[in-house]
């Protein structure tokens, strides 16, 4: 069910062919699919939240708002989201009013009553957060998670594939790649000492250099046949 | 069953071994009942359970497959490096009786695992190569809601014996890890349950990053092979796996000591 929603979603989505269009369409498809009124991407950098990063999409107002409410703050759900690496659902702000002291009270009064985020990232590859809001209580549906879930996956694949402009856009499944490239991209990034995201970037530029599959790759490294210098 | 197992136990007269057995069972439900501390933390979790399961019950190995919630199935915990890969490569493959067991809710049992060559062909042959011929997959559900399988895996095949005192007392092990799981203390118990499946998924991948940097910081360590290092430090030091795999990744474990330790 859930495989064949994820086609259903690609298929949405597979008319925009560069990052931006798509991160649009991502939140333009959380509004119509997931009953929320508004849906919002934002990149952040390093290991804290306000190393750097930037609001590549919103779809409404409200979520510009929200959006500088987490920055200005710096403790919101958002923000956990992308530290603690789990989303973050919040179906009634106000029977959440401790959490986050500076951000609820304000979310509430721009006119925000549910916030849900979500982090994109690929364990240790920590690109940023989907955030989606609504302006009545309520939790996301099973089936509206699962399509949540989805729409986070692909918004990582777009923002990986943008920032290190490897190959083209393809929604590959990096969020479904297998043990032994999470393995081997711990390799690397050990190895030559560059970020996990870096590390990543180099195992899939050297698969698609070569005609190989990332799994390929991944075995070479961790068999120790193959050793990506930081030149590559 | 359990009376095989109950002897299996050395600890002088069968009457002493039987009441430290139980012992060891009410622990281990007191244990996995345990769920409504704060910092609690579904990885450290899972591998308790698993190794309750090789504990007390007369199996060499156990797994556990979780649902990531969006039509996909992925390996959380196992009690083995020869259990994780196979473990993993059923997640990856997408077939054999695990993921049949979270698919469907209910228990998927072969005793022989060379009988049913043709109806799992490669989870037979993997399971082969890890040295398994045996598997009881048991659901992890509440009702409706199917979070995962728990496997337990034998070396030998157990022949003619799909309901047994060990199966049994397996599900009840899995049933009151799952009811654990889901009955948090919280108003919204789905909103819990997401965030810590998929606190636990990503830790997952953590946890396969953290393998390799390990390996290559060695430089002679496979993944596994760092990975036993990793988890016997965790233990050793009493630190959560998931929590020293991210300070691993964040560059602020003391990566020798880790791959320098040593399980006996």
């Amino acid at each position: 069910m859930s495989a064949d929603r994820r086609k259903h979603l690609q298929t949405l989505l597979a008319e925009h062919d560069n990052a931006a269009d798509l991160l649009r369409g991502i939140c333009e498809l959380c509004v119509m699919e997931l009953a929320v009124s508004g849906a919002r991407v934002r990149v952040l950098g390093g290991t804290n939240a306000d190393g750097g990063g930037a609001l590549v999409y919103s779809s409404d107002e409200l979520g510009t708002r929200l959006d500088d409410l987490a920055i200005t703050a710096g403790s919101a759900p958002c923000i956990d989201a992308y530290e603690f690496g789990r989303p973050v659902l919040i179906p009634n702000l106000t029977a959440d009013g401790v959490r986050w002291p500076g951000f609820t009270a304000d979310a509430i009064t721009a006119g925000a009553a549910a916030v849900f985020s979500f982090p994109l990232q690929v364990g240790g590859v920590r690109l940023g957060v989907l955030e989606m809001h609504r302006l009545s209580a309520g939790s996301l549906t099973p089936a509206q998670l699962t399509d949540a879930l989805l729409l986070a996956d692909a918004a990582t694949e777009t923002i990986f594939d943008d920032v290190h402009a490897v190959a083209p856009l393809t929604l590959s499944g990096l969020v479904d790649i297998q043990a032994e490239v999470h393995q081997a991209t711990g390799m690397v990034a050990a190895d030559i000492r560059v970020s996990l995201a870096d590390a990543l970037l180099r195992i899939r530029g050297h698969a698609f250099a070569h005609h190989m599959t990332l799994a390929e790759v991944a075995k070479d490294i961790i068999e120790r046949r193959l050793r990506l210098d930081s030149g590559e | 069953m359990l009376s095989d197992t109950v002897r299996s136990v050395d600890a002088g007269s069968e009457g002493g071994a039987a009441a430290l057995r139980d012992q060891r069972i009410g622990q281990a439900f007191v244990n996995l009942a345990d769920t409504m501390v704060a910092d609690f933390d579904l990885t450290e979790f899972l591998h308790m359970l698993v190794d309750h399961c090789v504990d007390l019950l007369d199996v060499d190995a156990a797994g556990v497959l979780l649902s990531d919630q969006r039509g996909g199935i992925r390996m959380a915990a196992a009690s083995s490096e020869k259990s994780e890969l196979l473990e993993m490569f059923a997640a990856e493959t997408d077939g054999g009786p695990c993921v049949e067991c979270v698919r469907t809710g209910e228990a998927v049992v072969s005793t022989d695992l060379s009988a049913d060559t043709d109806r799992w062909p490669r989870y037979v042959a993997a399971a082969e190569i890890c040295g398994f011929r045996a598997v009881h997959a048991l659901p992890m559900r509440l009702r409706r809601d199917v979070i995962g399988a728990l496997s337990l895996l034998n070396a030998d095949a157990d022949g003619v014996r799909p309901v047994s005192s060990q199966s049994q007392l397996g599900q009840a092990l899995a049933d009151v890890a799952t009811i654990g799981i889901l009955q948090q203390r919280t108003i919204d118990h789905a909103t819990i349950v997401t965030e810590q499946l998929q606190t636990a998924l990503n830790s997952r991948v953590i946890i396969e990053q953290a393998k390799g940097m390990l390996a290559a910081h060695s430089g002679t360590l496979t993944p596994e092979e760092a990975f036993t290092a990793l988890r016997g430090y965790a233990r050793t030091h009493h630190h959560r796996l998931s929590d020293l795999a991210r300070q691993v990744i964040d560059g602020i474990a003391d990566v020798d000591a880790i791959t320098a330790h040593r399980t006996h």
